[in-house]
């Protein structure tokens, strides 16, 4: 609309005509919101104070002309619109040189950009620790299942005992000979000593799990109660270390002792 | 530096808001000597201020309650309160073993370790030694075992009177243990 702004008209501290109740009256009204649009620079328009301009106005229709606060409603969300679009457009940029360019100085404002690599001092809000007090129903609840559990062991335990099922973990039967596996777990013992003073239970293993650890010990304990190894345990729950005893056959006499075992 | 130069509010911030910022945030108790450091306070004024923080609190518009345990003190919600808002804070402050540990021994209390073990399996001493550890058990000698029993800070936290109130009570479940 090239004959806008039209001579006379009142305009904002930053150049913008004021879009008056005249304009949005006029059969010209689309044209003039399209130059607001698209060749004024929305930017520069404060929608909040043409919002409050269109609202003393209203106030004087006093409601008679609906068309007309209709008009003004859609000016303000399409300047409004302009607005945004253009913040996409800031940050959208085509050409990667653009973008350094707005995110050094333009864009953000910040001077620091120009000269240092400036972090913003982002705040993470503070997560408190939730967890919260037991109550007391919890307190009565918990002792009823502990009571349960320990009543389904105990069924357990007895009906295993009774029909003979119960792993001990002292239960060869059906499993190699005791003292097969003894002689198994000795050489092991001897290989490994051979290599230093003593042998560490976890080297015993030949696997990660509570049942080859206790048949293992339950090994050793056999071996040492044969005067055949030491286990030691320097403080309560640290590594057991495996020692031959003094007398025990050295390696070069294994067979002969096998042998003899047998 | 210390607490209290690092996180310096400035001048004007109440020791008593900071106070309560700091026991809402930390979840966990905290010491008093944290709290002398974060306010810079000297202990007898910290002391009245705790005080004032606690008559603040036991108003009955106010949903948490200061809680003090040889000198470590925290935020709890009120006991009355607790059951309908405890949906949104799922996780309790112990876990679900060392809480039936801990109901055995309360239920059964003075009782021997040897007993707990017997029923909670050997899992029972780890729980008992962080039950000591928090203060809601104490244990003597009693020959080659130890004798349990739960503290008055086990009654201070439940808001128990006496061990009856416990056993006796709504709360008591159907089954006792022998």
């Amino acid at each position: 609309m090239e004959d806008y702004p039209k001579e006379g008209s009142e305009f904002t501290r930053s150049g913008i005509p004021v879009v008056s109740v005249e304009d949005l009256n006029s059969s010209k009204w689309r044209e003039i919101l399209d130059w607001y649009a698209y060749s004024g620079d929305p930017w520069e328009i404060s929608v909040v104070e043409m919002a409050q301009t269109f609202q003393k106005e209203l106030e004087n229709l006093d409601g008679k002309n609906l068309e007309l606060s209709g008009r003004m409603v859609l000016t303000c969300s399409v300047i409004l619109r302009a607005k945004a679009e253009g913040l996409i457009d800031k940050e959208q940029p085509e050409e990667e040189d653009q973008l350094e360019e707005d995110f050094d100085s333009d864009y953000w404002g910040y001077e620091e950009f120009e000269n240092e690599k400036y972090i913003p001092d982002l705040e993470i809000p503070l997560k408190r620790i939730n967890k919260r007090t037991v109550t007391r129903d919890e307190l009565s609840d918990a002792f009823t299942n502990a009571v349960d559990v320990y009543d389904r062991r105990e069924e357990r335990w007895s009906t295993e005992e009774e029909d003979g099922s119960r792993d001990w973990g002292l239960n060869f039967q059906g499993e190699e000979n005791l003292q097969v596996k003894l002689q198994r777990l000795y050489r092991k013992v001897k290989e490994k000593v051979s290599r230093g003073k003593e042998v560490l239970f976890s080297r015993l293993l030949n696997e990660d799990t509570k049942e080859e650890k206790f048949r293992t010990f339950m090994e050793l304990l056999h071996l040492q109660s044969e005067g055949k190894v030491i286990c030691k345990q320097e403080e309560p729950f640290s590594e057991i270390e495996v020692e031959l005893m003094e007398d025990s056959p050295q390696p070069g006499q294994r067979e002969e002792t096998e042998r003899q075992d047998e | 530096m210390n607490n209290r130069e690092k996180n310096d509010p400035g001048k004007g911030v109440s020791p008593k808001a900071i106070i309560e910022a700091a026991l809402f945030l930390a979840g966990d108790p905290v010491a008093k000597d944290e709290l002398l450091d974060l306010t810079g306070l000297p202990e007898s004024q910290l002391d009245s201020v705790l005080a004032d923080l606690k008559e603040d609190l036991s108003e009955e518009e106010r949903g948490l309650k200061l809680f003090e345990n040889d000198g470590l003190y925290s935020l709890k919600i009120k006991r009355e309160l607790l059951e309908r808002v405890k949906y949104l804070a799922p996780h309790r402050d112990m876990s679900k073993g060392v809480l039936r540990t801990l109901s055995v021994i309360a239920y059964n209390s003075p009782v021997l370790q040897k007993e707990i073990v017997e029923i909670r399996g050997n899992g029972a001493y780890d729980h008992i030694d962080k039950l000591i550890d928090r203060n809601f058990v104490k244990s003597e000698q009693e020959g080659r075992t130890k004798l349990l029993s739960v503290t008055g800070y086990f009654l201070d936290y439940f808001e128990l009177n006496s061990l009856d109130e416990l056993r006796k009570g709504e709360h008591a479940p159907e089954r006792l243990s022998n």
